[in-house]
């Protein structure tokens, strides 16, 4: 097991969004959550981050099991220092070309000397296909050019996980395949991946580990193939059916 | 008339001349030390340190809720009444960069705070410490975006300083009241002072087109 979250719960005031929330990602899952607006996916992947802090739940990275609210800054840097977060709005530093997105970390968190990280950085980039947009701001680039360059920033860091908060849903139509393309290529050289998604389709055929949320708690939980074909829950079945022809 | 003009020539010289030596520098040295304040005392706020935020906002407060004119004068002629004797040039330079701290700092966190939150915590994510992405990420965008009202503020205070003169410091205006007590030409005198007070502030302006010509590379075009 490489992820491991147990009881995770979180609350904005009066409003309980996360209820007790359990996952267990292994190295080279391609994992999706998927649910309905306001389940509460969003909120979970960033309690997984620490971008919130949860109310309560443990989080066992590596086996290293940990109370997630006693996590110390410096410990959560250094398991920051493992993990890489795609944000659906991408948030690519807008000071920096797409190839100083790539290598701010690697220079500053990770004392990368600059020739190496920029080695490293054009690379990422072509991965994503994108080296030859190296020098461009993100305002210069297309939304999904953007978010490709996001991708880039994250891979780069060697990351044992990568979690994407609906890295699709900012863009054009037109533009989604693209990023989606990434994403896939992604998972077939065995990245983890936690991705929250509303992308039907590629859940379907990327993903090899499905969970489903809603109103704050995981309905259901487990292979991909087996729950689009035959789900055991009713309000499972309901969510997937329009997906499931 | 050619007496008008000699007179204009003459006095040229003796006006610009405290100017680039006096005025300028009061300027410059007055203008970093603020810029340096008002970094520290908006971090403080945005960072929300408790105690420091309220001193910070106490600092604001006094300084801008009072004249710049009031404060030279405590600075200079009261403070030697507890034993603080400061010389004029240093009690001016207190005086300005703290007024202008706490104006500037104002400037400053509400442009931090205008910078994305999103940005800071792409930085989180990729690992970096509160002081890397406060360096290299949200105040290089919040200073982008200061750009124009702290200019503003500079030229400002460049005109401010005229007002050093009343702490005996030999600037530009007091040298210029001493030349008119000697030759009773206060229109032609106080017209070429505000002159190459003009003259100075057009240099900064147009400083200030060709400075956000070069921050504005990474940001949209307005349409
Ligand atoms: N910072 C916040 N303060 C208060 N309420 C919040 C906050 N963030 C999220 N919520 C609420 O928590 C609930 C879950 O939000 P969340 O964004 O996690 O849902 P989601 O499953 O990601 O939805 P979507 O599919 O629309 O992105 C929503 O009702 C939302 O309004
Ligand atoms: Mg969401």
């Amino acid at each position: 097991m490489l992820l491991e979250a147990k009881g995770v719960c979180k609350r904005f005031g009066e409003l309980e969004v996360l209820k007790n929330v359990d996952l267990a990602v292994n190295a080279g899952d391609a994992a999706v959550i998927v649910g309905p607006s306001g389940a509460g996916k969003t909120t979970f992947l960033r309690c997984l981050n620490f971008l919130e802090t949860a109310d309560a739940g443990t989080l066992s990275f590596e086996g290293d099991a940990r109370d997630m609210r006693s996590m110390t800054k410096k410990e959560i840097r250094a398991y920051r220092m493992h993990t890489a977060f795609v944000f659906q709005g991408f948030n690519l530093f807008l000071n920096k070309t797409a190839l100083h997105n790539v290598t701010e970390g690697l220079v500053t968190a990770r004392k990368m000397h600059k020739k190496e990280a920029e080695a490293r950085g054009m690379e990422a980039l072509r991965r994503v296909g994108l080296a030859e947009k190296s020098g461009h701001y993100p305002h210069q680039l297309s939304g999904g050019q953007q978010q490709r360059v996001a991708i880039a920033r994250a891979i780069a860091a060697e990351p044992k996980i990568i979690f994407f908060d609906e890295p699709t849903s900012a863009l054009d139509p037109e533009l989604t395949g693209e990023v989606l393309g990434v994403m896939r290529s992604l998972a077939e050289d065995g990245m983890t991946m936690l991705i929250v998604t509303h992308e039907m389709e590629f859940a379907r055929t990327v993903s090899n580990k499905l969970i489903f949320m809603e109103a704050g708690e995981v309905v259901e939980a487990g292979d991909t193939a087996k729950i689009f074909s035959n789900p055991e829950k009713e309000r499972t079945a309901a969510f997937l059916r329009p997906f499931n022809k | 008339m050619s007496n008008a003009l000699a007179l204009f020539l003459d006095s040229f010289p003796k006006i610009l001349l405290p100017g680039l030596a006096m005025t300028i520098p009061l300027t410059v040295i007055s203008f970093t030390i603020a810029l340096g304040i008002a970094i520290v005392v908006a971090m403080v706020q945005h960072a929300k340190l408790p105690v420091l935020t309220q001193l910070c906002r106490a600092y604001i407060w006094i300084f801008r809720g009072t004249p710049l004119l009031v404060q030279l004068f405590v600075v200079f002629y009261g403070l030697p009444k507890v034993g603080v004797l400061i010389e004029p040039f240093p009690a001016a330079v207190l005086v300005f960069s703290l007024n202008e701290g706490a104006y500037s700092a104002e400037t400053v966190r509400a442009a931090m705070e205008a910078v994305p939150a999103g940005q800071f915590e792409a930085g989180q994510c990729v690992g970096m410490s509160y002081f890397q992405i406060m360096r290299r990420i949200v105040l290089p965008q919040a200073m982008r975006t200061a750009f124009p009202p702290l200019s503003n503020s500079l030229i400002a205070m460049v005109k401010d300083t005229s007002l050093a003169a009343n702490i005996t410091v030999t600037e530009m205006f007091m040298v210029t009241q001493r030349i008119v007590a000697r030759t009773y030409e206060p229109l032609l005198l106080y017209v070429e002072v505000g002159l190459v007070y003009l003259l100075f502030s057009t240099v900064l302006t147009f400083v200030q087109r060709r400075g956000e010509k070069r921050l504005n590379v990474y940001v949209k075009k307005e349409v």
